[in-house]
């Protein structure tokens, strides 16, 4: 649904030209511009894609980006499927959105990774964690959705957890800055793989199973109401 | 002339009567001048080399030690002799440690042959090279200037390579067999004072013929002295004599000969380098328009995936597969066009010579895997700017292997630049008169006049340009995108601060690609681009 739309594909255009124009203007254009193995510019590489992903994929999913056909929680509650299977659904279409984002940015994230000698791992493991951190942004922004009827409110909020997710965990003392879903990828970049890494992803799985708990009750709590009224 | 000289005194028995002891295939024959050197500046080395009864078809090289002991840069020749033939081998070094100044091996296909450590080196700041058999008098004015030494030397000793007298302020002729000098040997001697090099001659007694001889000749016949960059004196009367040597009249005389630090050639051109090289606009256009067309693609791979069918899941990840590896295809073609040599190099036009003295500072930058040697063109003799374990060696051209991605190398040549030109000041303006016999275009052209640079057009085989007042500029802020902003400015400071030729009333400054002083990077010839420095002189 969220791929055949006209805004769907323009929003995957716009993603995919700003990384594009990244990776094209990054390039050494003169002798001494840049060192081509520039470290840095890896990971700012694969920061973008991880703020795009998973504002996209929370976006998307909290309805701040009205995408034609995307239902949220309320309008879902209303229909006859179980709240668990509603809950499983968003979830899904969460996890699939992100894997398919970051799927048609590889092309472009390998690009950069690449013509800077980066390690083609370490751009498997940043997605991977990227998928993961966007699921869960996605799954807690279907339920943000749900939560408010005011735009502004919700709009407010969902940036406001953004800013926690991304600069909040940032400045979080050791070893609970690990949490920082962007200081992880410049750490993945620097340093490689390291289990606690798995860790964290692992962290926002369980995040992410919490969110799909929290919608079924959301949708529980709307049918009991509309029952009740 | 340099590496062919060197080429050819490696490979051909060398007809010099040779002293080695039968029962050791190496002996050094000379080693710097009388045993003086100064650390890390090119130094003559001769050795003697007996081929053993197998013959020998290999390498004849100096290992160096480092300043602190280490091991440092090897120096190697190719040599090839017969059984028992007798070889004198030239291998210009540059030593780092005086007390442990490292060895001299010889290898052939199976391993080492013979080695044989070097005895320890004389340090000096400075040397005076003197070719006479009688004492002149000159020890005692070098003995009052601290770190200059006096060598004496025999005229088999003399480098056949310009660079290795770069230790030597002052170079004393006073005897000399010409029968004993090779015609490398001469050339050598000439190049060195064209690029700035000092040489005394004086007559031995009577004897006046080594003063008009070949060697000597070509240097002594100019009025005046002045010999490119560099000075040829003459002495009328023999200092040896017993009334001229050691009195004050001559005392004087001496100090005023070697009054005068020797000048570095091209300093500071190491940091005009560019720290790598950029993509070239090409590959960066073949990237844009790949990375466009990629992305118009996932617009339709979008649509064409939303119905979620099997085939198109399959058909999407097939496309992302062969866009994936296409990506990994271009970025090591860019890698590896991005690899090869930085290079800044500079020619100063040397004034009635009809040479240049070409300076070259360059860097490995690669990316990937192992570097290929820095191969220098003909008569180009490079260096690591500071002691570094690499392997130069010198054959018909010069080569530096084993460095790692980012050592600095330097190299000087005199190189053949047949372009002249004035300068004539007149009101509202300046005309200016060029005769370029180079073969080759002098592109970006500017001139140079009393601290103000002005731009004109390229420069073919003969130009006449009127130059406009109103159009000088400041070198600090030049309105143009030179191919080496950084040279530009260099050589601009370089001339600003009278640090050429100072009696030059104006310059001539343009880029020409001569491929003879390039570099190539491996077997790959490097794009070449040299910035020439012209004096114009009054009509």
């Amino acid at each position: 649904m969220r791929l055949g739309t006209s805004q769907g594909i323009w929003t995957q255009t716009a993603l995919l030209a700003a990384c594009g124009a990244l990776v094209l203007l990054t390039l050494p254009s003169e002798p001494g511009a840049f060192g081509l193995r520039d470290a840095e510019l890896i990971s700012l590489l694969l920061t973008i894609q991880m703020l795009a992903v998973t504002y996209l994929s929370s976006a998307v999913a909290s309805s701040e980006l009205a995408l034609e056909g995307e239902k949220g929680i309320p309008d879902l509650a209303m229909s006859a499927f179980p709240a668990r299977t509603i809950a499983a659904g968003k979830w899904l279409s969460s996890a699939g959105y992100a894997l398919y984002l970051v799927a048609i940015l590889l092309p472009l994230v390998v690009l950069g990774t690449a013509l800077r000698g980066g390690q083609m791992a370490t751009v498997a493991w940043a997605g991977v964690l990227t998928v993961v951190v966007a699921t869960a942004a996605g799954v807690w922004g279907a339920w943000l959705g749900g939560c408010f009827d005011s735009e502004f409110a919700r709009t407010m909020v969902h940036w406001g957890a953004l800013a926690a997710l991304f600069g909040g965990t940032a400045v979080l003392p050791d070893p609970l800055w690990a949490a920082s879903p962007i200081r992880t990828v410049n750490l993945l970049v620097h340093s490689g793989w390291q289990w606690w890494m798995g860790v964290v992803g692992t962290v926002y799985l369980a995040i992410s199973v919490l969110g799909v708990r929290l919608i079924a009750l959301q949708v529980e709590a709307a049918r009991a109401e509309g029952r009740g009224g | 002339m340099t590496s062919a000289a060197i080429a050819v005194l490696a490979v051909v028995a060398f007809a010099v009567p040779v002293h080695a002891a039968p029962d050791r295939l190496l002996t050094v024959a000379s080693l710097g001048y009388d045993g003086r050197v100064r650390l890390g500046a090119w130094t003559p080395v001769w050795i003697d080399l007996v081929a053993p009864p197998g013959g020998v078809d290999g390498m004849l090289q100096i290992e160096t030690s480092g300043p602190s002991g280490q091991a440092g840069t090897s120096f190697a020749v190719p040599v090839r002799a017969t059984p028992g033939a007798l070889l004198r081998v030239f291998v210009p070094v540059l030593f780092n440690n005086a007390r442990s100044p490292g060895t001299v091996r010889l290898h052939d296909r199976l391993g080492q042959v013979a080695s044989l450590p070097l005895p320890r080196l004389q340090p000096m700041d400075e040397i005076v090279a003197v070719l006479s058999a009688e004492p002149l008098g000159v020890e005692g004015v070098a003995g009052r200037l601290a770190g200059l030494g006096v060598a004496q030397i025999e005229p088999e000793a003399l480098p056949p390579v310009w660079q290795a007298y770069q230790a030597v302020r002052l170079l004393v002729v006073r005897d000399l067999d010409e029968r004993r000098v090779t015609d490398q040997q001469r050339q050598a001697i000439l190049q060195w004072v064209w690029s700035g090099g000092r040489l005394l001659a004086m007559p031995s007694g009577d004897d006046v013929r080594h003063l008009r001889g070949p060697t000597l000749g070509p240097l002594l016949a100019r009025a005046g002295g002045g010999v490119g960059l560099g000075r040829a004196t003459v002495w009328d009367h023999d200092a040896a004599l017993p009334e001229h040597r050691g009195r004050p009249i001559q005392e004087r005389a001496w100090e005023r000969v070697l009054a005068g630090d020797l000048l570095p050639v091209a300093p500071g051109l190491e940091i005009t380098v560019p720290q790598d090289r950029g993509v070239l606009p090409r590959t960066q256009a073949a990237i844009g328009m790949l990375v466009l067309a990629y992305v118009l693609a996932a617009r339709r791979l979008s649509r064409f995936l939303a119905g979620l069918r099997p085939v198109s899941v399959v058909a999407t990840v097939l496309v992302l597969a062969v866009a994936t590896g296409a990506a990994v295809w271009v970025a090591a073609l860019a890698r590896s066009a991005a690899s090869g040599v930085v290079a800044s190099s500079v020619i100063e036009g040397l004034p009635g010579t009809g040479h240049g003295l070409l300076a070259v500072a360059a860097r490995s930058a690669y990316v990937d895997g192992e570097g290929a040697a820095v191969v220098g063109g003909r008569d180009l003799l490079l260096r690591p700017s500071v002691p570094a374990r690499l392997r130069v060696v010198h054959s018909d051209e010069t080569s530096v292997e084993g460095g790692a991605r980012g050592v600095l190398l330097t190299g000087t040549a005199i190189v053949p630049l047949s372009i002249t030109g004035t300068y004539a000041a007149m009101p509202g303006g300046a005309e200016v008169t060029v005769a370029n016999r180079s073969g080759h275009r002098l592109e970006t052209a500017w001139v140079y006049a009393a601290g103000r640079a002005q731009a004109i057009p390229s420069v073919g085989p003969a130009a006449r340009i009127a130059l406009d007042d109103r159009r000088w500029q400041v070198p600090g802020r030049l309105q143009r995108a030179d191919p080496n902003p950084a040279l530009l400015a260099w050589a601009f400071a370089r001339l600003e601060a009278g640090a050429i030729l100072k009696e030059e009333p104006a310059w001539l400054l343009g880029w020409i690609r001569d491929p003879a002083g390039g570099l190539r990077w491996g077997n790959r010839p490097e794009p070449p681009l040299q910035l020439v420095l012209v004096p114009l002189s009054a009509p």
